[in-house]
């Protein structure tokens, strides 16, 4: 064999290394592109894809689980005098609370999926019923909607019912101080402020089972 | 000084008016279509075997939101215990609330298809008669949406339709 054909060979033998490469990509670079890429050691295009393409769909026990985890970041922030962070986590975990404890007595059990349209379409049943406003993230009318549908399935002692009252009361609370636009801002939030928000949302952390 | 004096005012239903939107959304819902008659979307939720029921109708105007879903699950009668959310809402609620997200737009150029049969075609396939020429067609999840425009696709002028997505205020 001379030389001239083995050279063709091994090129051959690398273009069908290349080209394999290239599908892995799904076509997304070129050839050379794809390979400077991994000579230098950059992540493949496939392992680029969004995580919000990756996102699972909520469920009620994904959502409690949020929650959870919102508020222990919240209490590591806290602990670090990141007042303005933690209320920030503060807020989202009570919402998710509330949300999920919503999605409870509305009748999904705890992995049944929650797309955007089917939350979408509670929220406007809610507003409809003049019990959340157009906030989009309405943790007060999220309390009200809860209380509405617990009392209209009826069962309740005395006990849940001011359980539900208090929830509304925490979140009124929270909501006082609490914005999802704190995450634009640099304003100062005072310890005697976040030693406000702190129980409230450590409060409904610790009953959202039963709400 | 004026006097400002409100009256306390409840919408008060009577039987025969909500018998007969019980009537008309059990024909509608049966296959026999009334003219500008309601808009039911039956939504199956996840793998279970429980749906959501979206009634767009112009006739729920007057209605208080609790009365409208005690009618849709009348009309539904033995299947309403499948029923997970029962929401009726007029065309111009369910563009602010968002539950019709999913628009079947026709792409044509005056002169490329008849107004008259366009707006047939779009009725056909749950428009919204807005009056005039102007049909609406708008769904409240991506999946039915994409059905009736393959179904426009097949039937009408191939590529003269889109699917548009309006934006969401919520996230």
């Amino acid at each position: 064999m001379s030389k001239a054909v083995k050279r063709l060979k091994v090129s051959r033998t690398g273009l069908k290394r290349r080209t394999d490469r290239w599908a892995q990509t799904g076509g997304l670079a070129t050839i050379s592109e794809q390979t400077i890429l991994s000579r230098r050691g950059v992540a493949q295009m496939k392992d680029l894809v969004g995580i919000g393409e990756r996102l699972s769909p909520d469920t009620v026990a994904r959502l409690e689980r949020a929650a959870l985890k919102r508020f222990e970041t919240a209490e590591i922030l806290r602990v670090q005098r990141r007042h303005l962070a933690a209320l920030y986590f503060y807020g989202y975990s009570a919402e998710i609370c509330l949300a999920a404890a919503c999605f409870r007595s509305l009748g999904f059990s705890a992995n049944d999926i929650i797309d955007r349209d089917t939350r979408r379409r509670r929220m406007a049943q809610a507003k409809l019923l003049k019990l959340m406003n157009n906030d989009p993230h309405p943790l007060v009318g999220w309390a009200r909607f809860l209380e509405w549908k617990r009392l209209l399935l009826g069962g309740l002692t005395q006990q849940d019912q001011q359980r539900l009252k208090e929830a509304i009361n925490k979140a009124t609370l929270i909501y006082s101080f609490w914005r999802p636009e704190l995450r634009y801002k640099v304003i100062e939030i005072t310890d005697a402020q976040l030693q406000r928000v702190h129980p409230a949302a450590k409060w409904l952390v610790d009953n959202q089972m039963k709400l | 000084m004026p006097v400002f004096k409100l009256k306390a005012t409840a919408t008060v239903i009577k039987k025969e008016q909500r018998q007969d939107l019980v009537a008309q959304l059990a024909k509608e819902r049966g296959g026999e279509a009334i003219s500008k008659g309601p808009v039911i979307f039956e939504i199956p939720l996840g793998q279970t075997n429980r749906f959501d029921v979206l009634v767009v109708w112009h006739a729920w105007s007057d209605i208080p939101s609790e009365i409208r879903s005690e009618i849709i699950l009348e009309a539904y009668k033995n299947d309403s215990a499948r029923i997970a959310q029962a929401l009726g809402v007029t065309y111009q609620e369910a563009i602010e609330q968002h539950v019709l997200p999913y628009a079947v737009h026709p792409m044509t150029r005056a002169g490329d298809i008849d107004p008259k049969k366009l707006k047939s075609a779009m009725l056909k396939h749950g428009g919204i008669d807005l009056g005039g020429d102007m049909v609406h067609l708008r769904f409240p999840t991506l999946a039915m949406a994409e059905e009736v425009h393959r179904k426009l696709c097949d039937e009408e002028q191939k590529g003269y339709w889109s699917i548009v997505q309006s934006p969401d205020p919520m996230f």
